[in-house]
């Protein structure tokens, strides 16, 4: 590259340190500074055992969003892919047009739907199978069901990549030779999809990990993830140090989760490549 | 091994396009026989009717005297050659070939030997560890062939399996069908649209045109006994004369079957006086490597003429012979 050329970066990477890495030293460094032991923040924030019950919600909330997408996602892209080209692409902005409307609208949709006078009890006590409204708002259930919700494009748009790659004629040989449909599904399809089912869970994953809306509006203040919590912590109480160790353990969590599933990713890809 | 008698087979799809049209075909225990005929003719959905990817709409097709129409398409024990390769692009050389083998109740020593066998066979045992994006086009559609041989298949299916390689590796490739064909005697219906590999390889060739089989015989008997007009365009006769008018000169033909039309090969009309003579004028000449072609305007229109030797030029005055073995009478259709 010329020196001329080399210039031009340097806007951007002064944006990018002033905006990006200053801050995020700045929000390090007080978690280990102070009196005592460096690390005696940390230990005091894992000693308590409602900090570790908002862990395990936040991991448990991530992981069955993942998972339920992923199933939810994968028979929509299989139907999506083998759609004419017209209608696929009609398709696809139909299943992206939730991603349009803004998340705080979204989840109040959710709301109505999920409250004690929400269409679904309504609806469950007017047909009698009922007799009074379930809690089915501000739970851990109602967190998943809006997080699906938000990410369930996402997963389908890099599951329909993913199908479109494939060859048609690869299942009719596996089936020819003898595969069953299930196993021509198992041992044929799936494996050529895993690159794009570990992408667009790598995706959900960490999106649903640092969702801040949806688990603030559906979950309220009883069940609480590390955004809402750190979100508590800095604004509510006004103790920027805890909340900054909410963020560390957060950005630890969130980094620790990509790099192994990029390194499953890569693994996976020199499989097929190779 | 088997035999396959195909009787009164049609298919259409919604738009009411017919794609096969009351087609029946006998082919015999051990035989190589291919369809040949132009995109869109029908061979393609015709071979995915045996394979069982698509179910038959109407007739039959009966595997050594029975009735498949009912049997779905992983039972039917078929091999089958696709134009893409079609190689498991996640398992290795090895395991693409065992996986046929796997879908069957043998145990892992006897999948492992019959795996040894067909690689060893199709000369495939230095690749067997490699992924199929490792390999040349030649050898995934060599791999291509040994997976659907591994299984012990009843009848061999290929389809265009040689147009997605070079000119050289294309007849490279036939040979290598042809040998292990001939070697496992295995049933093999080879779809193609390319008269030379078909000619070089098969026993009979069913010539396509429509949805039904204009012409079913020996490659021979095709090249020099067409019988339609659509079957002498297809195999290179380019000269078509009237019979009538034929006759009106007295000129001897080729008598076998009775139609309007006559034709003979460019290369077959002579320049130089014969039997049935006619004259005309050289109005262009082109040289095409191997030989010279001539076109030459006459009183019946103009035909291409080939030869050898540079015998003529533009604008000459020449004379024409048809030889009466060449000139060729064909069916109305």
């Amino acid at each position: 590259m010329k020196r001329s050329t080399v210039l031009l970066l340097y806007p951007g990477l002064l944006l990018i340190l002033v905006l990006l890495i200053l801050p995020i030293l700045q929000m390090f460094l007080p978690t280990f500074t102070g009196d005592q032991f460096f690390l005696e923040k940390y230990f005091n924030f894992f000693r308590s055992s409602g900090n570790m019950q908002v862990i395990a919600r936040t991991l448990i909330i991530a992981v069955v969003t993942t998972l339920i997408t992923l199933s939810l996602g994968l028979p929509t892209a299989y139907w999506i892919s083998r759609l004419g080209d017209r209608w696929k692409k009609v398709v696809s902005i139909i299943v992206l047009f939730p991603i349009l409307t803004n998340a705080v609208v979204r989840n109040f949709a959710w709301i109505t739907i999920l409250g004690k006078n929400g269409v679904i009890n309504n609806f469950l006590m007017q047909v009698h199978i009922i007799d009074k409204p379930m809690t089915l708002l501000y739970t851990n259930f109602s967190i998943v069901v809006g997080s699906v919700y938000l990410f369930l494009p996402i997963m389908i748009t890099s599951l329909v990549s993913s199908f479109g790659q494939l060859n048609f004629e690869v299942e009719e040989a596996a089936s020819v030779i003898g595969a069953r449909p299930m196993i021509v599904f198992f041992k044929v399809i799936l494996p050529q999809l895993s690159v794009g089912m570990l992408t667009g869970s790598i995706l959900v994953f960490v999106g649903s990990l640092t969702a801040y809306t949806t688990p603030q509006l559906l979950g309220g203040n009883k069940n609480m993830v590390l955004a809402t919590l750190l979100q508590q912590q800095s604004i509510t109480l006004g103790d920027w140090t805890s909340a900054s160790v909410v963020a560390v353990v957060l950005t630890v969590i969130a980094v620790l989760v990509m790099t192994i599933m990029n390194y499953g990713t890569k693994l996976l890809d020199r499989r097929n490549a190779k | 091994m088997a035999n396959i008698e195909i009787s009164d087979l049609s298919m259409s799809y919604q738009k009411g396009k017919q794609i096969l049209d009351g087609l029946s075909l006998d082919i015999k225990d051990g035989e190589l026989l291919s369809i040949l005929g132009p995109s869109g003719c029908g061979k393609t959905t015709m071979l995915r009717l045996i394979s069982g990817l698509i179910p038959i709409q109407k007739g039959t097709i009966k595997v050594s005297g029975k009735d498949i129409s009912k049997v779905p398409v992983y039972k039917r024990n078929f091999g089958m050659v696709f134009q893409s390769y079609a190689l498991f692009p996640h398992m290795t050389i090895f395991q693409n070939i065992t996986f046929g083998l796997k879908r069957r109740k043998l145990d892992k020593k006897e999948i492992e030997q019959k795996a040894l066998d067909i690689l060893d066979i199709t000369g495939l045992s230095n690749l067997k560890d490699r992924m199929p994006s490792e390999l040349s086009g030649g050898q995934q559609q060599r791999v291509s062939l040994a997976r659907a041989l591994a299984i012990n298949p009843s009848v061999l299916l290929l389809d265009e399996p040689l147009s997605n390689l070079d000119a050289k590796l294309r007849i490279e490739m036939r040979e290598e069908i042809h040998r292990l064909q001939q070697k496992l005697k295995m049933t093999t219906i080879f779809v193609t649209h390319d008269q030379e590999e078909c000619f070089a390889i098969s026993d009979r060739v069913a010539l396509m045109n429509q949805g039904q089989i204009e012409q079913l015989d020996t490659p021979q008997n095709i090249y020099k006994n067409p019988r339609t007009e659509f079957v002498a365009r297809f195999i290179g006769y380019e000269n078509f004369i009237s019979k009538e008018w034929a006759e009106s000169k007295q000129w001897q033909y080729h008598k076998d079957i009775e139609g309007k039309l006559l034709t003979i090969r460019p290369e077959n009309i002579e320049i130089g006086s014969g039997e049935n003579m006619l004259s005309g004028k050289v109005i262009s000449k082109n040289f095409l490597g191997n030989y010279y072609q001539y076109l030459v305007e006459t009183e019946i229109g103009v035909l291409k003429v080939n030869t050898t030797e540079d015998q003529s030029s533009t604008n000459a005055e020449i004379t024409l012979n048809f030889p009466e073995q060449s000139l060729i009478e064909l069916e109305d259709k």
